[in-house]
């Protein structure tokens, strides 16, 4: 992005418009956040999604989520979480370069074995993978059979049947009420 | 008797000169003849053809794979590393990140002498606080900062000799080029198409920074070519001028690229083809005044400057002997022209390219009409960033091939009107990646006469970093995943790769000291020198 020479003002324009695009304070989804917390451990969320130190790995960690996402967001990414992939690793070295995204990707290995996972990062040479069963596995691509890249999320879509409006409701309003904490660090990416 | 004192005087010369070589001076007929000295690297591009190549082989296709490292040299600034080293006589002389230059000892890395511009606070660099590299001639260092000015160093102790202005950086007119020195004159072109700054290739004399021509490369009125802008498009139509030209001196003509009309990505309010932005300009060197030129992308709406090196290469075209330029240029087509009078020859697309179908027999792209910058967005190929950049091509004469790296981003562009405001983006448009293909990127071997791609290397991301080729048959290429890589030139084959942990933003050099070749790539906040152990 080219530097910009925007007078204060101006700035401050652009600011208050960003923020008018973040979520609001109060939920925007009327549902119970207790019944959603609930339903986030036993629908199987934080199987793959950690908060605040609890839950899985394999997916993207959700403890600043409502802060950082609209519910519509967050409601798109539970029905459909092939539409938009997060990002993530941002490589402060890198200034032009597509950062990865929750893709799946399937390793195959000299014997045969396919190892699915997310790549958390990746060159011509290497790639370094959480698997689907959350270990971190390091391949040489020279000493695999392939590495198959889908554009598409591990997350499987939770369809009304899966996930009924009042079951999503609740776990939306739940998830809104996920904001961090006044220090929480800024992971790269998100 | 008076044999005697001839005798004795021309010793004492020998010795003199043998005793002074390590210090000597660049003078413009060793700039003539770098081709000639490959222990050194006295020019942005190696020679004055742009060609970024050696006749060292040393380190060959035999023996690449035991590269090691022999010294790095720590910048202390961050942001894009985009230098070309020179390097004289076991002296390697750079500029890096906000404006701070050095000269090591190219043996070992360390510094003999550190400088650093006392820069303005406000600069409107579109693309990071970058420098490409000193121009040397004489004992002198020419280096064109970030404010917009041209300054002279002294090759021994970075002393400041001489600092001229020669545009507002108020108005975002920046230097980000290496300059080139051609007799007694040092010439750069400026940075802020990106600002809608009014392009020039400037020429100053070495000795005193006197300027001694400009070549503005938006006519004013009454110029030939003015009538390609409508209204007063002109005064801030950009066509800046950022990368170091080539110079044929049989032809007395320096090879200068000019980059984007502004704004960037919106024609409404600029119809026409918009000369000289994204051209190749042929200036005679004493004078600047335009022999030729040719446009490759008129009245552009994606952002495509030519800004990549023009390659001067002598080749049998249709049964004679020619004179030609080959570029492969950032909208996509690999171009051959003739460097006497800027015939268009041939072009070739050398990637996936939307935006034309083809460049028709008078030199003309073929532009693909359903395509213009819609206000809801338009997906064009190649993206803004280009099939290729300004990140230097390799031409090596043993295989006949340019070593291009290369992109498969395509972008969607919206467009909309904008007002201009001095010192501030004009840009009239945002783009984005295609968000569903992750670009990747490749180094690609191109025929240097028929464009045809004889391999390929994939770079895992688009790439930044350019090329390197020798006679030991070696390719070298950084990728932005941070590997140094070595190719074999003829093939592809992938001899080595070091990983050194950032985006490579600049292609290496290769130089011989105490019979020692080193190979030179700076990355991140640093330069790494590879050697034979």
């Amino acid at each position: 992005m080219p530097a910009n020479g925007f007078e204060d003002s101006e700035i401050w324009a652009i600011i208050a418009y960003l923020r008018s695009l973040a979520p609001q304070k109060q939920a925007a989804v009327a549902g119970d956040a207790g019944k959603g917390k609930q339903l986030f451990e036993s629908a199987g969320c934080s199987k793959c999604h950690m908060v605040n130190g609890n839950g899985g790995r394999l997916g993207p960690d959700l403890s600043r989520v409502g802060a950082a996402r609209s519910a519509a967001y967050m409601i798109e990414s539970i029905r459909e979480p092939d539409k938009e992939l997060s990002t993530l690793m941002l490589d402060p070295n890198n200034h032009y370069s597509v950062p990865l995204s929750y893709g799946t990707v399937t390793v195959v290995t000299a014997d045969g074995e396919r190892v699915q996972g997310v790549a958390l990062n990746e060159d011509t040479y290497t790639i370094q993978m959480m698997t689907e069963e959350q270990s971190l596995r390091f391949f040489q691509k020279k000493e695999v059979k392939e590495v198959i890249h889908e554009h598409k999320s591990l997350m499987p879509a939770y369809s009304e049947e899966a996930l009924g409006p009042a079951q999503l409701r609740d776990l939306v309003a739940y998830l809104e009420t996920l904001r961090g904490s006044a220090n929480s660090d800024a992971k790269e990416g998100r | 008797m008076k044999i005697n004192r001839l005798v004795i005087w021309l010793l004492g010369s020998f010795f003199l000169l043998a005793g002074t070589h390590s210090q000597s001076q660049v003078s413009y007929e060793r700039l003539l003849g770098a081709a000639q000295e490959p222990k050194n690297w006295l020019t942005y591009s190696g020679r004055y053809s742009g060609w970024r190549y050696s006749t060292l082989n040393q380190i060959n296709t035999s023996n690449a794979s035991h590269l090691t490292m022999e010294w790095a040299f720590q910048v202390g600034d961050l942001g894009q590393f985009e230098t070309t080293p020179i390097v004289v006589d076991g002296v390697l002389y750079g500029t890096g990140q906000n404006d701070r230059a050095f000269a090591l000892d190219a043996r070992t890395g360390r510094a003999i002498w550190r400088y650093q511009r006392n820069l303005p606070d406000k600069l409107q660099p579109c693309c990071g606080m970058v420098n490409r590299g000193f121009a040397i001639l004489g004992d002198r260092l020419f280096m064109a900062t970030l404010d917009a000015h041209l300054i002279a160093l002294d090759t021994k102790t970075g002393n400041l000799l001489w600092d001229v202005s020669a545009a507002d950086y108020h108005k975002a007119y920046t230097f980000t080029v290496a300059p080139l020195a051609v007799k007694n004159e040092v010439i750069v072109g400026v940075s802020g198409g990106e600002y809608g700054v009014r392009g020039f290739v400037d020429a100053y004399d070495a000795a005193t920074g006197r300027r001694l021509w400009r070549f503005e490369t938006v006519p004013g009125p009454g110029k030939p070519g003015h009538e390609t802008w409508t209204g007063d498009s002109w005064k801030t139509g950009g066509a800046p001028a950022w990368i170091t030209g080539t110079y044929d001196p049989d032809l007395n003509l320096i090879y200068w690229p000019t980059g984007n009309p502004s704004p960037s990505n919106y024609g409404g309010e600029r119809g026409g083809d918009n000369l000289y932005s994204n051209s190749m300009l042929a200036l005679d060197a004493d004078t600047g005044k335009l022999k030729w030129f040719y446009q490759f992308t008129p009245h552009d709406l994606y952002d495509y400057d030519a800004t990549q090196v023009p390659v001067l290469i002598d080749a049998e075209w249709e049964g004679r002997a020619r004179k030609l330029m080959i570029q492969a240029n950032r909208n996509g087509f690999f171009y051959v022209l003739d460097r006497t009078d800027g015939k268009f020859l041939f072009a070739k697309a050398f990637g996936t390219v939307t935006w034309a179908s083809s460049i028709g027999k008078d030199g003309k792209p073929i532009v693909n009409t359903s395509l213009p910058a819609k206000p809801e967005g338009t997906r064009v190929c190649p993206g803004a960033l280009g099939m290729t950049n300004w990140y230097s091509p390799s031409y090596n004469p043993d295989t006949g091939l340019l070593y291009v790296a290369t992109s498969t981003e395509c972008d969607i562009f919206t467009s909309a009107p904008q007002k201009y405001r001095a010192g501030h983006d004009f840009l009239g448009s945002v783009y984005v990646p295609d968000p569903v293909e992750r670009p990747t990127g490749a180094l690609k071997a191109l025929d240097a006469l028929t464009g045809d791609e004889k391999w390929s290397f994939p770079y895992f991301s688009n790439p930044n970093g350019g090329a390197l080729s020798t006679s030991g048959s070696v390719v070298f290429g950084g990728d932005s995943d941070g590997n140094f890589i070595a190719l074999d030139a003829k093939t592809g084959h992938d001899l080595w790769h070091v990983q050194l942990g950032a985006a490579v933003y600049s292609a290496a050099i290769t130089f011989e000291v105490e019979g020692k070749q080193y190979v030179v790539i700076p990355c991140g906040s640093a330069l790494f020198a590879f050697a034979l152990p």
